[in-house]
């Protein structure tokens, strides 16, 4: 191709390379294509499983299934041990919250998932959600809100805050698993990857939100936004793990 | 004949020769986009294999009214980014770079073009390099390198203009370099880079 931004000098000596290029290429293309077509073949074959079936649904049912798993822990919580407050709690306060940490498991999730045939986006955007994900809901811990339930003290404390991290991460826990498990290939850096821990800890603190009743800001802190950062962490370690194995 | 996009559509309603015959027509194209930067031989082989997996995979994504070559060479440039990613590092390592076995049989000067060509290529900023690879061997156009790359058509011509400009410059260099000094210096930037 000789294009207009093409000088006619380089368009030359460019010509020449592809002419080589074509007299030394087709003879080790014939033996290479039969290789690579029968390891690809191989290949597919191996993707009939369950997960594989997963992975190859589209992109935006697979989001879809993370957040279906997000909104299922938050409703089946609000339906099965609702916060003792609930009644009493404001509710621009609550739809506020749940809404701003949902789409940001949407976001993330989006991210964690996108397509290799969309050009990559922004490196800042992995970086910014995984911002994002970790400090909103710690900003939200700091707002004060009306005295709900005690949190006590020492041990009472850290009692209830080990008892919420547990509440939240056994919810947490399949968003991590089912996040990493719908990616389609081991690419993206520690920071995209560490959204699936995002979509993880936020699926617990939505669930936390509309469960625990304790307002005070060391308990939200300790007891819910911990687990973000645990979700995070694990799932940085996760990645990692990948890339090195 | 089949556009590659009814092929595409065949394939996803379960037709293996469609994928077969989309083998046939890509296959060699991304060989040669993953040989031209990967020297290792089974890494751009690799690279090709999983471009084929992840177009499988991707199947159900691939939309009615768009064209299939971007879409597939999109897929083949993320994986590869992604190689370059891994080995944190750009792929020039001629020391490990054993020539395909046909090349071999060459004259040794043509070897010696080739490789001053590649050169040259490898010393563009990954952005103008590609921007070459692909419109100028490839030979795709401005508006579906823009789509692979996720820049605005401008942005692509700006950059294709710059690699042309910084390309001949290079190539001028090594016009005025022996082979063998070409090639000392060479292996001293891959010790370097080491």
């Amino acid at each position: 191709m000789s294009g207009d931004a093409v000088p006619p000098e380089l368009d030359r000596k460019l010509g020449e390379l592809a002419a080589l290029a074509a007299a030394v290429e087709p003879g080790v293309m014939r033996a290479d294509l039969a290789t690579l077509e029968r390891r690809t073949t191989a290949l597919l074959s191996e993707e009939h499983t369950l997960l594989s079936s997963l992975q190859s649904l589209p992109t935006h049912w697979r989001v879809g299934v993370v957040l279906t798993l997000s909104a299922a822990a938050t409703i089946g919580a609000l339906v099965l041990r609702p916060r003792a407050d609930l009644v009493g709690y404001p509710a621009l306060r609550m739809a506020g919250t749940l809404v701003l940490m949902f789409a940001i498991t949407a976001a993330a999730s989006a991210r964690l998932l996108r397509p290799l045939h969309l050009p990559p986006p922004s490196r800042a955007l992995g970086h910014v959600l995984l911002v994002a994900g970790a400090f909103v809901p710690a900003l939200l811990a700091l707002i004060p809100s009306h005295a709900g339930a005690p949190a006590g003290a020492g041990a009472e404390l850290a009692l209830g805050c080990g008892r919420c991290l547990l509440f939240g991460a056994l919810l947490a826990l399949p968003v991590l698993v089912v996040s990493f498990a719908l990616r389609r290939a081991r690419v993206d850096g520690a920071a995209v990857g560490a959204l699936a821990g995002v979509a993880a800890g936020l699926t617990g603190n939505l669930a936390l939100q509309v469960h625990c009743a304790i307002n005070d800001s060391v308990h939200l802190l300790l007891g819910h936004v911990l687990l973000l950062f645990i979700a995070i962490g694990a799932a940085w370690l996760w990645r990692r793990h990948e890339a090195t194995s | 004949m089949k556009s590659d996009e009814e092929l595409m559509a065949a394939y996803v309603n379960g037709d293996q020769r469609a994928f077969a015959e989309l083998f046939e027509r890509y296959a060699p194209m991304l060989v040669r986009l993953m040989r031209r930067q990967i020297r290792v031989e089974d890494d751009a082989l690799e690279l090709v294999q999983q471009t084929f997996l992840q177009l499988h995979r991707a199947r159900l994504d691939f939309e009615e009214g768009r064209k299939l070559r971007p879409w597939l060479m999109t897929i083949a440039f993320n994986l590869k980014r992604e190689y370059f990613r891994r080995r944190k590092r750009r792929p020039e390592a001629p020391l490990e770079f054993e020539p395909p076995a046909s090349t071999r049989t060459h004259p040794v000067e043509r070897r010696a073009d080739i490789e001053r060509v590649r050169t040259a290529l490898d010393s563009l900023p990954e952005g103008q390099r590609e921007v070459i690879a692909m419109h100028w061997f490839e030979e795709l156009s401005f508006p579906e390198v823009a789509q692979i790359l996720g820049l605005t058509v401008s942005a692509v011509k700006v950059r294709a203009h710059r690699g042309y400009q910084a390309l001949r410059t290079a190539l001028e260099k090594l016009d005025t370099v022996t082979p063998d000094d070409a090639q000392h210096n060479t292996h001293m930037k891959a010790g370097h880079e080491r």
